[in-house]
This record gives structure tokens, sequence and C-alpha cells, in this order.
């Protein structure tokens, strides 16, 4: 009886929450599970404009235009893999987002987790920047638009996009995919190292490893 | 015509307090908050151990790790997953025990917005393991097992988690068994498939296997970590068909590699799930 009751309360506060999103047009449940792009190497990149967490637009081809490279971070600040590269003792992320911003890489870290999730929390990830010593921006996606658009399926999740506004590099951040270190082979870092060398990159494409992206 | 406006607006926002102090009511009444904080202390996952038998020295017998998880959290196969990682196991024991290869039930699909597709566990998840028993252990001998299970244990978040479980076996002169339930669950275990039906195909950029197993009305095909990245297996890992195709996507491997098809499947057979292991590959 008691589970009942629950249930019932339930069923309430779902209806009058949902309710005035239904009004709005919000998107019907059965479409939840929506087709998720397969980009390839090489294909454009889908273009966005998504909010940081100080309320200021960030448009990808406004980077690229200016001749910048884009690295796109999949993240989330409650994902141990994602954890593991931003500790005291590794720094993998803000590291090579340091060592390769003199030549012209833009890093953007995207979460796209849906809002009620904690992970996609504002105040959470201003008060995770702030711990992690994350100064590029984080962009929030509440709605998972954009990472559906790409196919990002993890955090982390890395696209490299160059300044014609392409795919250069998806995959993993690096050849180690449990949650303990950083791997020996840091994929990201290796290929702009080839791109800031106008080499063509020698491993485009890897597996991703992490949580999986909190769409709904 | 003011004041019928005016009673309209008033209904309207009396109507809007009303909900706003509802859904408030319901977010602050909720026994899961929304914007709740994951607490990264719970144990999530607790293991025990089971032998099969007492021992004799030279015999064999098959010890069960028990995993049980928290309600909503669901761990993951030790094969391909679109994220997270499977369990895994480190062993410590008197090396008069030797152990075999962990074997696993198949798992369930767990497909996530955002065409994510897991294989995961929920509630609770037994792993059997074959140990075989030196015939230099001596009878009298009580050999004490350790086993350290690493999971990543996901709801709303993923938390990497370990759990630790004991057990000790006699050896005896002549082996007892207690639990015949686990011998029977390993010798009914998936076999592998005998010379399967398989076909390939390829063309520019994709290699496919078809497999036909008679009399099949229904796959489900759950890789290994072995297996070449399949290219689709939101809509071909499980299919109501006389055959199962999978294509496999190469972009993650060498070049050269030959394509692997290999995993877990189960087979609808009748109205019966059989289930068998396959390891085929484009080059023996």
């Amino acid at each position: 009886m008691k589970s009942l009751k629950k249930a019932a309360f339930g069923a309430v506060c779902a209806t009058l929450i949902a309710a005035p999103a239904f009004m709005m047009g919000a998107g019907n449940a059965t479409e939840s599970v929506e087709a998720a792009a397969k980009l390839s190497i090489g294909d454009k990149a889908p273009d966005f404009t998504l909010v940081d967490l100080n309320g200021e637009e960030h448009t990808l081809s406004d980077y690229t235009a200016a001749g910048n490279t884009v690295v796109l971070e999949w993240f989330s600040p409650s994902c141990p893999f994602v954890i593991k590269h931003y500790r005291e003792d590794t720094g993998t992320m803000n590291k090579i987002a340091a060592d390769h911003a003199e030549n012209n890489v833009v890093w953007l870290r995207i979460n796209s987790g849906h809002t009620k999730h904690s992970s996609a929390d504002k105040a959470l990830n201003i008060k995770t920047a702030s711990e992690w010593n994350i100064e590029t921006p984080i962009l929030m996606d509440g709605s998972g638009e954009v990472g559906k658009s790409y196919g990002a399926k993890r955090t982390p999740d890395m696209y490299i996009i160059g300044a014609d506004g392409t795919l250069l590099y998806h995959g993993a951040i690096d050849n180690r995919s449990d949650a303990a270190a950083p791997g020996k082979v840091n994929y990201v870092a290796n290929a702009l190292e080839e791109i800031n060398a106008g080499k063509k990159i020698s491993k485009p494409e890897t597996k991703p490893y992490g949580c999986s992206v909190k769409y709904d | 015509m003011q004041s019928a406006i005016h009673t309209m607006n008033t209904a309207l926002q009396a109507q809007t307090l009303t909900r706003t102090a509802a859904m408030l009511l319901c977010l602050l009444t909720s026994s899961k908050s929304v914007m709740a904080q994951p607490n990264f202390d719970q144990q999530l996952i607790t293991s025990s151990l089971r032998a099969s038998a007492d021992p004799a020295p030279g015999s064999e017998f098959i010890l069960a790790v028990d995993l049980s998880l928290e309600d909503h959290w669901h761990t993951y196969w030790p094969g391909i997953n679109d994220t997270g990682y499977g369990v895994t196991f480190d062993i410590s024991a008197d090396p008069t025990l030797s152990f075999g290869e962990p074997y696993f039930p198949a798992p369930k699909r767990y497909l996530a917005p955002g065409q994510i597709l897991d294989h995961t566990y929920e509630g609770t998840l037994r792993v059997l393991i074959p140990v075989s028993v030196s015939s230099e252990a001596q009878p009298g001998d009580r050999p004490t097992i350790e086993i350290v299970s690493n999971a990543l244990v996901c709801d709303d978040v993923c938390i990497p988690q370990t759990t630790t479980a004991t057990t000790s076996v006699l050896i005896t002169d002549y082996p007892v068994t207690h639990y015949q339930e686990l011998i029977d669950a390993y010798s009914t275990r998936a076999k592998r498939l005998v010379d399967p039906d398989v076909e390939w195909s390829a063309s520019d950029s994709t290699h496919s296997a078809m497999l036909r197993v008679k009399g099949a009305s229904r796959y489900q095909f759950f890789p290994s970590d072995a297996c070449t990245q399949p290219a689709d297996l939101i809509k071909q890992g499980d299919t109501r068909a006389d055959t199962l195709t999978i294509t496999f996507d190469q972009s993650y491997s060498d070049p050269g590699d030959p394509i692997r098809f290999a995993g877990r499947l189960r087979v609808l057979i009748g109205e019966e799930w059989q289930e068998y292991d396959i390891d085929e590959s484009t080059t023996p």
C-alpha cells in the first residue's frame, strides 16, 4: 500500500512537472533513443553554438574560421575516467591544452549530460572547474543535441576539428582504458603534434573509453 | 470584458502558483532528489565465494564468485561495451590450486539514449571458475582462496569499486561435494560452436560474417574483447531471423589484422534459448 501511494505520488509529480514541457512541444518519450551520427574522419564537423558556465556563447565555426584547430572533450565531473586525467598527479587534459594553446589550438569541454543528472549541475561544474584548474570553457549541452550530432557516447570522448571544419581525429584520449592512471601513449597529444608539424595524423581513429554520456 | 480578463489572469496565476508549489513539494519530498550528489563511499557491490566440493589431490572443483549489486546499479560484461569495462578478478591462493578461465553468464543488452549499447548485469551475478588441485596437495591441508573483484558500477554516475571475498577448501582423500548445482551449472555452460556455418563477405570498407544455426529464429550476440569491433551492434546484435549477420568496423584495428568474430551467442531454437561461444576469423 505504501509503495502504491508512493507510486501514485510520483506519477502526480511527474505529470505536474512534465505538463508545461509537454505543452511547449517537448519531444515524444518514444523518440528518446534518437539516431546518433557516425562521423567519419574527413567529414564536416557539425557546427554548434553552446553557452559556457559564465553565460558566454561559443560557436565552433567562429573558432575554425579564425584559423584554429579545436579539440572537443566530452566531459563529466563525476566520471572516474575523466577524473583520472584531472588529478594533481596526472593533469593530462590541462597540460595538453596549455602546451598547444600557442599553436592556435582551442580546447572546449562539452557536458552533454541531461540536466536532471547531478553531473550536469551547473554549480557542480563551476566548482569542479575551479578545483581542477580548468581555464578553458566548459560548454553545457543539457539537451544532448550537440553530443548526439557528433555521436559522442563516452566521457571523455575526444574530437579534433581542423581549421577547415573537418574532423581530423576521433577516439580515446590515450591507450589505457581503466580508471586508474593515464596511458603511456596519448593519442590527442600525438595528433596535435602532427597537425602542428603539418603532418598527416598517423592514428586518426581510436576506440574511446569511459562512462556513458547521460543523455536521459 | 476587462473584468473577465482579470479573472482569467488571476486564475492562470493561481494555477501557475499551484503548479510551482506542487513541483517544489515534489522535489523536496521525493526520495531521490534530482541533484543528489553521489555517495562515492557507499559500497555498491559485494561478493562471496562458494566451492562446489572439498577436493582430492589431482581433482577439480568449481568455485562460484557471487557478486551482488545494489538496486538500480549495474556492472559490465567483460567484452565489448560502448562504455564501461568488465569485471576482473585478482586471485590469491596456495600454489597447489590453479585457476581456469572465469565463466560469465550472458549479459543483458542495455540501450541508452544517444545510441549507447552496453552489455550489463544487475542484481546478482554468478561467475564460475574451474579450479584444479595439484596432485602434490596434501590431504588435511586447508588452502585459502582470496578473490578481489574489480568492477565499474554505474547508475547516474560510475564508480570503480572492489570487493574482496575469501574461502577455504579442505583437501581430502575422497572428494566431498557440497554444491552439486555449481558443477551442473558449469557443465551446462555455453560450449564453443563446432564447425559453425559462417559465411564471410567483404566490400571495399567492410567485412561481414553471416552465421546460420539450424532451426534458429532469433540471435543475440555479445562480443568478447577479442572480437573485431562490430559496426552496428544495436541493429545486428539482436536479430529475429534464421541467420545472424555481423558487420565489422575495422577503423579501430591495425590494417592487416584478421577480422575476428568472437563472443557469446544466445540462439532461440523452437522455444528454447541455447548459448554458444564462437571464435571465428577471416584467417585461421
